[in-house]
């Protein structure tokens, strides 16, 4: 892709919209500092790249916000570049970029809008089709590490710099899970405590060998083990054995552990289904159920009555006419009221016999509660019992723990003290709780509701919860203390008892599977260091393949093209990477290498002038743009001569030339205008474009379209050419092609002169010459001829491949040309 | 207009893949755990990728059978 068009508004330096042309070959903008020439190249990339590298290699990317709107365009309108591009077929595209708040780019592709550019590559993996010199000092003149960063931009490999950037930051500090990190302070604590005793050193000189040493250390774990237990003892009796060992010798001491039990998660939910059911049994169904009985004492005598009546209606049935009481005879209606009176009792017998279920029902229910509450409340006590029978021991706690531990036993005895008055209340509230259950069952068993019992029995059991609740959470709140306190003192126990040794092999034999498993994990957490150094050393391999071998020499090219026969031998010398006395990489450390006569300098950043280092900045730009597969064929340089004497500035114009006969599309932006007429005038034959800025306000920047060449000029070189016996085939051709040119600019002055019309000569083809001659009133003999000079190009003015100029049809056409030059005045 | 040779179109240093340079460093690692991890670096934040890889295999061996 080449650029045919520029066209910007109210971006950067650009207020109101300007238009610029560009040729297919080279393009020269002349301008004075802070006339916006700069802006021209950042339209470009800011239209490609949504960012200009200027605001990407900043330190402060803040002071950049906002600035790509130019401060003088309307806050109604929005700001866009657009650049139309060209292909090998001359099909045109045009890529437009409107700037929106927040300097986000919109997209759109020949009106589309796009998310993306369509181009073939990743714009991001390919060099920049820039040349700046901005760029070029954050390339060179920063600390190696930022080159290196600069390097891998250029050469597409920002990826693998960031991989190896992140592998780094990995292995550095490799982020541990907790339960992990957990396992391996308790494993090094262990080992800690083995190497404090002077008779297990054996083991700690294998475990500090790793994994490697795991399986010596264990030996050695088990051969202490055997000498300390008798000689027949089993494997699996070890264990117990040497505890057995080291709680008689600390029995002799001190006997109890300071231990508050934790609730399980299991107990907490059981915990809480009790208290539920305590709290919520005792309300008016229950209550309503158990006052229910009281008519159980009235109605008993139904059921004595019921009885006698049963035996009565039997002895009826054997004997109707004789009364089953008294054994006087009766008439049917006696036996009749006697049948009925009978079923009564049957009716309300069936209401005694409900009630007494209903009673046993609650006896049942009274009695399963008085068990759950057993069961609750010897659950409770278990937490606390062995710390509260040390109660009568704290003196001799004391004497172990005073003076190295005061703030352990003054916490020990802060916690009895608290556990045992939690548990006084809880006893309190139990037994009251026990007492008025039994009164409850009391009262079903005399006969003697009462719904005040039940009541005070909802309100010990309301009580009692309270003080369950109350004990459970000073529990829960002091296990961790005590549970530290309990270690404290099995240590120091250990030591005044002399088996520190035991408890410490007892440790490993029980985790002796922990053990393996962090000696495993703490190999793969070390071995992170090798993995850092191989991904550093291949990282930095893989930019050295790159910015050694084929770039380098590419740039020593380019370097030996601005060398000028004056130039002492003190020059840049290739790039490499720092290395280690050992001959390793130094990762991400980019040497700029410099030979001073042979010899061998510091560095170039040191060493060379900046002229110099200008110079290789620019090569380094070149060799990348060029070495890099790009849908882009064009080079934007920006002000390459910096510190340049005029030799090296002449020698630059031979590197341009040749950048455009390797095809590209060069646009050479410069500050410097004699240099850039020396380019003109050396680069002639290209035949491009040029511009010149002439003046900045705050529309923007005025810029006009100048003549590549004075007609004059082109005229005699035609003549030297045509008179040449030896001119080639090539130079021929260029000499039609400069009058085809001049007949052009010419055509475009006259129709100036004549019709006050402005028209540039690059648009003009032939019948559009032929158009404005006539117009212009010139003698149609002459048009004729003039537009003879044509006939042989198209359009784009390109002759045919198999065309040869002729020498004697140029020496008329020389002729013809001088013939409409008179009628403009040109001199 | 003189014809004029076009540059070369062979490109010098075309810069591979982020996954040609990873399959290439992972061939020449010989710790398959190194390995592991290193595959690990993809999707959006590659580095919590394989920050996540390193924590999986070290719990992986702290809760292996005994």
């Amino acid at each position: 892709m080449k650029i045919k068009s520029l066209c910007v508004q109210g971006f950067r330096g650009f207020n109101e919209e300007r238009t610029i042309k560009f040729h297919d070959r080279l393009t020269l903008i002349s301008a004075p500092n802070s006339y916006g020439k700069t802006s021209i190249s950042e339209s470009f990339e800011w239209l490609l790249y949504g960012i200009t590298s200027k605001t990407e290699t900043a330190d402060s990317i803040e002071e950049y916000k906002g600035s790509s709107r130019n401060i003088h365009f309307p806050d109604s309108l929005i700001p866009f570049v657009t650049v139309t591009f060209f292909d090998d077929n001359n099909v045109e595209t045009k890529y437009h970029g409107d700037l929106l708040e927040g300097d986000i780019v919109q997209r759109s592709v020949d009106g589309k809008e796009v998310t993306c550019w369509p181009l073939s590559q990743d714009l991001s993996k390919i060099s920049k089709p820039f040349v700046l010199q901005h760029a070029l000092k954050y390339l060179l003149l920063v600390p190696p590490k930022k080159r290196f960063h600069g390097f891998a931009r250029l050469l597409g490999l920002e990826e693998l710099e960031y991989f190896q950037q992140n592998v780094v930051s990995l292995c550095t500090k490799p982020p541990i899970p907790a339960e992990v990190e957990k396992v391996l302070k308790e494993i090094s604590a262990l080992e800690a405590r083995a190497e404090s005793q002077p008779t297990l050193e054996k083991i700690s000189k294998n475990l500090k060998k790793g994994l490697d040493g795991y399986i010596d250390a264990y030996k050695a774990i088990l051969s202490e083990c055997e000498s300390r237990i008798p000689p027949d003892t089993k494997d699996e009796s070890i264990i117990p054995e040497l505890m057995k060992i080291r709680e008689e010798a600390i029995a002799k001491i001190f006997k109890g552990k300071i231990v508050l039990s934790e609730y399980s998660t299991e107990e907490k939910q059981a915990n809480t289904k009790d208290e539920h059911f305590f709290l919520e049994s005792i309300v008016d169904p229950f209550i309503n159920k158990y006052t229910e009985l009281v008519a159980l004492a009235t109605l008993q005598h139904i059921l004595e009555r019921s009885e006698f009546f049963d035996l009565g209606i039997k002895i009826l049935a054997k004997d109707p006419q004789k009364c089953p009481f008294c054994g006087q005879l009766i008439d049917e209606s006696l036996t009749e009221h006697i049948k009925s009176e009978h079923a009564k009792f049957m009716g309300e017998k069936t209401q005694v016999e409900a009630l007494q279920k209903q009673r046993d029902e609650v006896k049942e229910f009274l009695a399963s509660m008085k068990r759950r509450l057993v069961t609750y409340h010897t659950g409770h006590n278990d937490k606390s019992k062995k710390l509260l029978d040390l109660e009568p021991e704290t003196d001799k706690l004391k004497a172990i723990l005073v003076p190295k531990y005061q703030k352990h036993f003054d916490e020990v005895e802060r916690v009895i003290s608290l556990i045992s008055s939690v548990n006084d209340s809880l006893e309190t509230s139990y037994n009251k709780a026990i007492e008025a259950l039994k009164k409850v069952e009391a009262s079903i068993i005399d006969s003697r509701e009462d719904a005040s019992l039940v009541k005070a029995l909802g309100e010990a059991l309301a009580e009692y919860i309270s003080c369950s609740r109350s004990y459970s959470q000073a529990i829960i709140e002091n296990v961790a203390s005590m549970s530290e306190a309990d270690k404290i003192l099995e240590h120091e126990l250990d030591v005044l008892a002399g088996t520190e040794d035991i408890t410490i092999l007892i440790d490993f034999i029980d985790r002796s599977n922990d053990v393996e498993k962090c000696f495993r994990i703490k190999k793969v957490l070390e071995s992170l260091k090798d993995l850092r150094k191989m991904v550093d050393q291949f990282c930095t391999n893989e930019v050295l393949k790159a910015i050694s071998g084929e770039l380098t020499s590419k740039v020593m090219e380019w370097y030996s093209e601005i060398k000028t026969k004056g130039d002492p031998e003190v020059h840049f010398d290739g790039f490499d990477i720092e290395r280690t006395k050992k001959g390793d990489l130094k990762a991400r450390r980019v040497q700029i290498k410099a030979k001073s006569y042979g010899k061998n300098l510091v560095s170039a950043v040191s060493s060379l002038s900046e002229s110099k280092l200008n110079a290789l900045g620019l090569c380094v730009s070149i060799a990348t743009n060029l070495g890099s597969k790009s849908p882009f064929e064009f080079l934007i340089i920006d002000d390459p001569i910096q510190s340049w004497d005029e030799e090296h500035e002449v020698q630059f114009i031979d590197v341009i030339r040749k950048l455009v006969e390797l095809g590209k599309q060069v646009i050479l932006l410069s500050h410097n205008g004699r240099w850039i007429d020396r380019v003109r005038v050396g680069c002639r034959t290209l035949n491009g474009r040029y511009h010149e800025i002439t003046g900045y306000t705050k529309a923007g920047p005025h810029i006009t379209e100048l003549p590549w060449a004075k007609g004059t000029e082109r005229l005699k070189e035609v003549n030297a050419i045509f008179s040449d016996p030896n001119a080639t085939r090539v130079k021929l051709q260029q000499a039609e092609e400069e009058i085809r040119i001049v007949n052009a600019e010419l055509t475009s002055k006259l129709y100036f002169k004549i019709k006050g019309v402005t028209k540039k000569p690059h648009d003009l083809n032939q019948s559009e010459v032929r158009k404005i001659l006539i117009k212009c009133g010139v003698e149609s003999s002459l048009v004729d001829r003039i537009t003879q000079t044509f006939e042989t190009t198209d359009d784009a003015h390109h002759a045919s491949e198999d065309y040869t100029a002729h020498r004697q049809r140029i020496r008329k056409y020389h002729g013809w040309a001088h013939e409409l030059a008179q009628l403009v005045d040109d001199p | 207009m003189p014809n004029e040779s076009k540059g070369e179109e062979k490109s010098h240093f075309e810069a591979k893949s982020l996954d040609d340079y990873i399959n290439k460093l992972i061939s020449q690692l010989p710790d398959p755990v190194h390995k592991e991890l290193i595959k690990a670096y993809q999707g959006t934040n590659p580095l919590q990728s394989m920050e996540a890889k390193l924590g999986k295999l070290l719990l992986e061996i702290l809760h292996s059978e005994d």
